[in-house]
């Protein structure tokens, strides 16, 4: 076994995230987190990438030099009494990290006797916040929540739906949410209820009220679907709706469960006059799509769905993979037929080496596979967490369903080349003047100026040598307005060099004068 | 200290593993390997927004399960190393060892001696756990972990010579004495990882003030460490390295000057004189200098002036941040930092106390909440997790973390300095007259 690893990047988040993701998700349920101060970062990933208006629903019980001698026990007592009453949660979720979990502390005897004095519930998720990462997190933790609230209830009238996955920091799911509830509502079925996202203590009593569970994503939620089904009888489907046959599978399963006709929905978006077929097999597609080569990687869901998305548009797939290593049969299977090699790895860098070995037209990955495109000059479309803030977007931006394919197909022909163009690039070669070629320009202009120096015309300004480094650490991309302002300012000064002196004056001139305007 | 309240609870701060963030750009050919866990790893790509540079000279050696039962790390950490060293080339890796490595008890300076010993190159244990430290002072471990690579004597040809001189001539103790070096120079050596250009603006300023040689700590090369010995008059430039000028006043015997840091023209102003009095130069041109700047300033000025500015505390350059505001004519009603080193930041409180500036150190962010609603603050400056609820309830806030990677030291930046806090005021002046007052949460 591995003992010691090393890791450039996380594919992955840890336990605490996966924890933090379920709960941050619901209203009136707040985290304290027993660990040392570092990870209190659970706030800036909502705060910053969620774009919270409100605090995140977090609070530290931090573990110092001075809970490592005397235990921690008071502070988490303190902290778990102050929480509840400052914000009056229904429940209060105390998550270890993977610090804290080294310390082997009872957090459940905490909760216990705590949790007779307190109105909130107080769970423990029954993690191993060391060894367990997020997704496996978030699928235990949510069937120990769905567990711990969900009561038998009577089956709504109408034919009804649970929507099982979408939470807060997942990949583009704020926005499938709303696509998946709009597609429901087209085709006749209600939505139940929704988790983690949005749910309270009520939402998860009322779960068994559906007559189906829908599992979005591979990930997670198949834990607690499956607790349904052996306490309640509720059966479920996992197919995530991404692409055109993914989705058509979901379509089918859910209209033989609803007993209702999907056929004219299907039909309707596959349509010649839809959007899908038009931009398919349009003439510019076929020329800039066709034959393309690609490579995918990213979770399961959104690596699977984007190798079926790619094939349905007549694009290539080299290798698709996944760094859900826990499931790599079961991706292998997914994508067999689909592309020349499932490829099945958590390394940041193997991946890295192996999209530049490929030299693929275009990558589909998480932001860490657009940073090694960039280094190799290829074009990327994430389509996977890890995200940026970039994956925030605030326009819907939904992965699943058609109008989700729809989007992705307008990301890739912003991402590529265009039919006509492509012709006409290959052709005659490109046209653009490429960065590197910028930055000699103008260093060379820089250079040749100092070169020319004293002897030149009236118009041509000497720098000295040390001005001349300081010129060098300009960006290149705006080292040639710096020096134009700089030799400006020199001559209606009057100097007739440009010294550091001068460079500075220049700066605090510019800069100031800059900001008067609407900066 | 006397003036300083105390509170318990500074958690909206970073841990200080983030000094990668920037440390392994400073120093080059290094690279920095954090030892810690899963969420190590995961803070720092979050922290970073997911990787502002992916391919980067830090890394992790992530702890498994199975560790914890290992009875030394060397021997896990040594794959490890290897891989880097194979990737990298690298002529120095610091070991930053982090909470984990401090509840688990890993004996990471052994372990640090035996791979250096094995590498061929220095392998340099940091002690950056959370549990310790906050945020920037992961700077000060790293710098302190360097201090023996800096050299405590320049290297000189002669010295050779003489050696061998003396060798054949043992016992002969006057060939020696004659040959005695004259007194040695004193040096000033400036301590901090600012940016290159930031050195060279200050170097620049101390060279018209009359001082040729200006070194800096750390220096970009490993092997090109200052010298630093009873000689050397140490300038520090940030207010968290209190355990590296400790070391260099107890081991090297170095002065370290104490006077306000080089941030501000007023901070920068009193940092030149000072220097200029420890090596007997004339500072009288340093007030024009000064004042120079400062109009430069004016318009900026203009909009700080009179604007009630509150510091809830995150990356400790709060104390001389807050000390600029005032000399800028803005009310400070609450300079909150982590951390407060009272000695080597005693000229900066003194300033504060003199203008009656409230400052609180490790400060509750649940009081500081309701002390916000009695302030009123026209600006926050406040960590990278709260700033967008506080937008949100009508306040104005500038990120703190903008000021650990601005350049904001010396006269030259004043003016980037003052618009980290001017913009944030602007940019609310220009959505009120844009129409958004219509919302009603900013007025």
């Amino acid at each position: 076994m591995d003992l010691v690893k090393l890791a450039y990047w996380m594919y992955e988040g840890t336990a605490l995230s996966g924890i933090a993701r379920v709960a941050g998700s619901m209203p009136k349920v707040h985290t304290v987190i027993h660990g040392p101060q570092g990870d209190g970062y659970i706030n800036v990933m909502f705060s910053m990438l969620e774009r919270f208006d409100k605090l995140p629903p977090f609070t530290l019980s931090p573990i110092g030099r001075r809970e490592m001698a005397q235990g921690s026990r008071a502070r988490l007592v303190e902290t778990v009494r102050r929480v509840e009453a400052q914000h009056q949660p229904d429940v209060i979720v105390i998550t270890p990290t993977c610090s804290s979990t080294l310390l082997q502390e009872d957090l459940l005897a905490v909760a216990r006797s705590l949790g007779r004095q307190t109105k909130a519930k107080l769970i423990v998720p029954r993690v191993n916040a060391f060894r367990d990462l997020e997704h496996f997190a978030m699928d235990d933790f949510l069937a120990q929540i769905v567990a711990e609230f969900a009561v038998e209830q009577p089956k709504t009238e109408r034919f009804t739906v649970n929507l099982i996955g979408p939470s807060y920091l997942g990949f583009h799911q704020i926005h499938d949410l709303k696509e998946m509830q709009t597609m429901l509502e087209e085709i006749g079925i209600g939505v139940n209820a929704v988790i983690p996202y949005g749910a309270t203590v009520e939402t998860l009593r009322s779960l068994t009220g559906a007559h189906l569970n829908l599992c979005l994503y591979r990930e997670y939620g198949r834990e607690a679907c499956e607790y349904l089904r052996k306490t309640f009888g509720m059966e479920y489907l996992s197919i995530t709706p991404m692409g055109i046959r993914q989705t058509g599978q979901f379509l089918r399963a859910l209209g033989e469960r609803a007993g209702i006709d999907v056929t004219p929905y299907i039909r309707q978006h596959l349509a010649p006059s839809g959007s899908l077929a038009r931009f398919t097999k349009s003439v510019d597609a076929l020329s800039s799509l066709f034959g393309k080569r690609a490579v995918v990687f990213g979770d399961y869901s959104h690596a699977v769905g984007a190798t079926h998305l790619l094939r349905e548009i007549g694009v290539q797939v080299i290798w698709a993979g996944t760094y859900m290593t826990a499931w790599k049969d079961e991706f292998t299977e997914s994508v067999a037929g689909l592309t020349d090699e499932a490829f099945v790895c958590d390394d940041f860098q193997a991946v890295s080496r192996k999209i530049r070995d490929t030299q693929p037209d275009i990558v589909f990955g998480t932001q860490m596979e657009r940073h090694s495109a960039a280094r190799y000059d290829l074009p990327c479309i994430v389509i996977s967490s890890p995200a940026h803030i970039l994956n925030f977007p605030l326009f819907p931006a939904p992965v699943l369903g058609y109008r989700g394919m729809t989007r992705l197909l307008d990301t890739i022909n912003q991402t590529i080349k265009l039919g006509l163009e492509e012709h006409l690039v290959n052709m005659f070669g490109e046209d653009t003047t490429s960065e590197s070629q910028m930055e000699t320009t103008a260093a060379a202009t820089a250079v040749s100026t100092a070169a020319a120096g004293t002897a030149a015309g009236a118009d041509e300004m000497h720098w000295d040598a040390e001005a001349l480094k300081a010129l060098k650490q300009v960006p290149f991309f705006v080292r040639g307005k710096v020096q134009r302002n700089t030799e400006n300012y020199a001559r209606e000064q009057g100097c007739s060099e440009v010294t550091l002196d001068v460079i500075y004056a220049a700066k605090a001139y510019f800069e100031s004068k800059g900001n008067q305007g609407n900066r | 200290m006397e003036g300083i309240e105390r509170e318990n609870g500074c958690f909206h701060t970073f841990c200080p593993i983030a000094s990668v963030a920037w440390l392994h750009r400073k120093i080059k050919d290094s690279f920095f390997l954090i030892v810690g866990t899963h969420t190590c790893a995961h803070f720092i790509q979050t922290a970073l927004d997911v990787m502002v540079y992916a391919h980067s000279r830090f890394g992790f050696a992530v702890l498994e399960e199975s560790d914890l039962v290992a009875p030394s790390p060397t021997e896990e950490l040594a794959k490890v190393v290897a891989d880097v060293k194979a990737e990298w080339q690298p002529k120095v890796i610091f070991l930053l060892s982090t909470c984990s490595c401090d509840i688990l008890k890993l004996d990471l300076e052994n372990a640090s001696k035996e791979l250096s010993n094995r590498c061929g190159f220095p392998v340099v244990p940091v002690s950056t756990s959370g549990l310790d430290r906050t945020f920037t002072q992961g700077e000060d471990a790293v710098l302190h972990a360097l201090l023996p690579f800096v050299p405590r004597e320049a290297p000189k040809a002669e010295v050779v010579e003489e050696k061998k001189r003396s060798w054949f001539s043992f016992g002969k103790e006057e060939g020696n004495k004659a040959t005695a070096p004259a007194a040695p120079r004193r040096n000033l050596v400036l301590v901090g990882a600012v940016t290159d250009s930031t050195t060279q603006q200050l170097k620049w300023e101390l060279n018209q003030l009359g001082l040729d040689r200006v070194d800096v700590f750390p220096s970009g090369d490993m092997g090109n460490m200052p010298v630093i010995n009873e000689q050397t008059v140490i300038a520090p430039l940030q207010p968290y390295l209190s355990d590296t000028l400790a070391t260099l006043r107890r081991e090297r015997g170095a002065k370290v000057l104490t006077t306000l840091l080089p941030i501000g023209p007023d901070g920068t102003a009193r940092f030149l004189e000072a220097i200029c009095a420890e090596f007997g130069l004339d500072a009288s041109g340093v007030a024009e200098r000064e004042a120079q700047t400062w109009r430069g300033l004016e318009s900026q000025l203009a909009l700080l002036r009179g604007k009630r500015i509150m510091f809830l505390g995150d990356n400790l350059l709060e104390i001389p941040l807050a000390r600029f505001l005032t000399a800028c004519g803005a009310e400070v009603v609450e300079a909150g930092t982590p951390y407060v080193h009272a000695k080597d930041l005693q000229e900066e409180i003194a300033r504060l106390r003199e203008k009656g500036v409230p400052v609180v150190e490790s400060p509750n962010f649940a009081a500081q909440r309701e002390r916000l609603d009695r302030y009123r603050p026209d600006l926050i400056v406040a960590g990278l997790g709260i700033c967008n609820p506080l937008e949100a309830a009508g306040y104005t806030t500038a990120w703190s973390i903008e000021f650990t990677f601005a350049q904001i030291h010396g006269f030259v930046n004043a003016i980037d300095l003052i618009k980290l806090f001017v913009k944030p005021l602007m940019k609310r002046q220009a959505l009120l007259d844009q129409g958004w007052a219509e919302a009603g949460w900013i007025s």
